[in-house]
């Protein structure tokens, strides 16, 4: 992970959005968990790939193919 | 031929004694079926026994090869499977209570080429739920109980393939398949002391098996000794129409003579981050391997593997998940960090997923410029031997699936077989692992097997397991 320092707002922000999703399915204490989880699994995951520089022409592989059935 | 003539006995050792009709496939899918069901349970290995189909298999391969039809090396062995793939004759549980009843009409593409190579299914093998693709941090993550390693009963035989890695261990099938995600095959091939290769991506079909990352899903054999695996992935390697990632690259298994030096990179940081007992075997089979190659350290490029990976991860399985997330239904789970665990990733920004996808691809290019100078990168199988079953793990998510090859390997889909190295003091296996570039797995598999013709590690076997002769 980077040295910068996690974003608690960010943080907050995707749980507010899990929680107005999914809110009755989860107590109070599985929400805590999951605000971890949002922490350890997304924002701290993005504030690392978000470190590496990038160039226009960095494309990813190719996820995509034209299908064309039998003629 | 009595049990103790042929449990343990290599796929290659038993297709010889099938082939010159020796021990009849019935005769085999008997004995392993009896073990099966007997000694399965003891690991929490089995889930489903499937004795219909096993000698239905079994009866058309003895009648086939008393007419004169060999179909090959894998012609009348039984195996297991593990129950995230398809198979007709039994449930496909992926290891998780809401998922226990689920029944496909087909096989999977694993299955089928199995079958079409004369291989035997003696049943569907244990795993922990949901390929522990959600959030899971001990191993009582599923409905079968935790997975015992038949070397320590008191310890993990390692996830998420859990039944296919004792259940080789244990004698109860000649080999087993598994998957690998991000550490399913080697992790339970390490921990309980056998071979297992984690193919190339896309070398092994992954039709009809659970999908939980599209890009990093892997099936792959899980046996006695490297050179079985090269039986069993020729088996099951090769195009399929219902993969669209399967390669149209043909592989056939054919292990390099021996007569000629290796060269090999051992990844600066693999083997610091080992364990004592786990390095001093490493290091001890290092000194084996400077006979055959020579050996030198690498730097990786530095780049922050754990978040490219685990970015990639959520986000397909977050889509893949998406309507099990939404019915709540993930309260059914076993483990209580699983219920929730998989809510957290449905907030994976797109940007982040393909912006992971864009540097993996940095990552690939340059790590290929690297291995291209070497035959293998070299580590230990896992930074440690077994864990204790009745404790959490004691490093977090990120620090346990932080293990440079492992991490690295998964990411950009390199192949890598482990093979064991020795024992603890507690008399746990020990591992090694080689990677290799891509479909390159004819390399390292004939480098394990050249390391275990050095050895004899793979003869060791647990001994509650061993048959009375």
């Amino acid at each position: 992970m980077s040295d910068t320092e996690i974003d608690e707002a960010e943080i907050d922000l995707r749980l507010a959005m899990l929680r107005h999703w999914y809110g009755d399915l989860l107590s109070e204490e599985q929400w805590a968990e999951v605000r971890e989880g949002v922490r350890e699994e997304l924002v701290e995951v993005s504030d690392d790939i978000r470190s590496i520089e990038l160039g226009y022409d960095d494309e990813p592989f190719p996820l995509f193919a034209p299908y064309r059935g039998e003629d | 031929m009595n049990a103790s003539q042929i449990v343990y006995k290599p796929v290659r050792q038993l297709a010889e004694l099938v082939r010159e009709r020796q021990v009849s496939p019935v005769e085999l899918t008997e004995v392993f079926l009896e073990r099966l069901e007997r000694i399965g349970p003891r690991y929490n290995a089995l889930v489903t026994l499937m004795p219909d189909r096993a000698m239905e298999e079994a009866e058309r391969a003895e009648r086939e090869i008393a007419s004169g039809t060999y179909r090959g090396p894998l012609h009348g062995i039984p195996y297991g499977l593990k129950d995230l793939f398809a198979a007709v004759g039994a449930p496909t549980s992926w290891g998780a209570n809401p998922f226990k009843e689920q029944v496909f009409d087909h096989d999977s593409t694993v299955a089928r080429k199995l079958n079409e190579a004369g291989a035997v299914l003696l049943g569907k093998l244990a795993l922990v739920e949901i390929a522990g693709g959600i959030r899971y941090k001990q191993p009582h993550a599923t409905f079968t109980g935790p997975g015992i390693n038949p070397w320590g009963g008191t310890t993990w035989a390692g996830g998420s393939s859990s039944g296919s890695g004792s259940a080789v261990s244990a004698g109860l099938v000649p080999f087993a398949i598994g998957t690998e995600t991000w550490g399913s095959i080697i992790t339970p091939s390490a921990n309980c002391g056998i071979a297992g290769l984690r193919p190339t991506y896309g070398l092994v079909s992954r039709a009809g098996g659970m999908p939980l990352s599209w890009t990093l899903d892997k099936p792959g054999p899980m046996c006695q000794t490297a050179d079985d695996c090269g039986l069993v992935v020729e088996a099951i390697a090769g195009p399929d129409p219902n993969d669209l990632a399967a390669t149209d690259r043909p592989f056939s298994y054919s292990p390099e003579s021996g007569d000629r030096r290796y060269k090999l990179a051992v990844p600066v940081g693999a083997k610091e981050e080992a364990e004592p007992e786990m390095r001093q075997n490493f290091e001890a089979a290092l000194s084996k391997l400077e006979r055959i190659a020579d050996i030198e350290e690498v730097e990786l490029p530095d780049y922050p593997y754990w978040a490219v990976i685990t970015a990639i991860f959520m986000g397909e399985s977050a889509t893949i998940y998406s309507e099990f997330t939404e019915s709540g239904r993930s309260s059914e789970l076993t483990a209580p960090e699983d219920r929730h665990g998989i809510y957290a990733r449905s907030a994976t920004l797109a940007t982040d997923y393909l912006r992971a996808m864009r540097i993996r691809k940095k990552i690939a290019r340059e790590v290929d410029s690297i291995m291209s100078r070497y035959d293998a990168l070299v580590g230990p199988g896992r930074t440690g031997v077994a864990m204790p079953l009745d404790l959490p793990f004691v490093k977090g998510f990120k620090e346990r699936a932080g293990e440079v090859m492992g991490t690295l390997g998964n990411l950009i889909g390199l192949p890598a077989v482990t093979v064991p190295s020795g024992f603890s003091q507690d008399e746990l296996p020990t591992s090694i692992q080689f990677m290799g570039r891509p479909y390159d797995e004819n390399v390292i598999l004939s480098l394990a097997a050249a390391y275990q013709s050095m050895t004899s590690w793979h003869e060791h076997h647990p001994p509650d397991t061993i048959p009375a002769p």
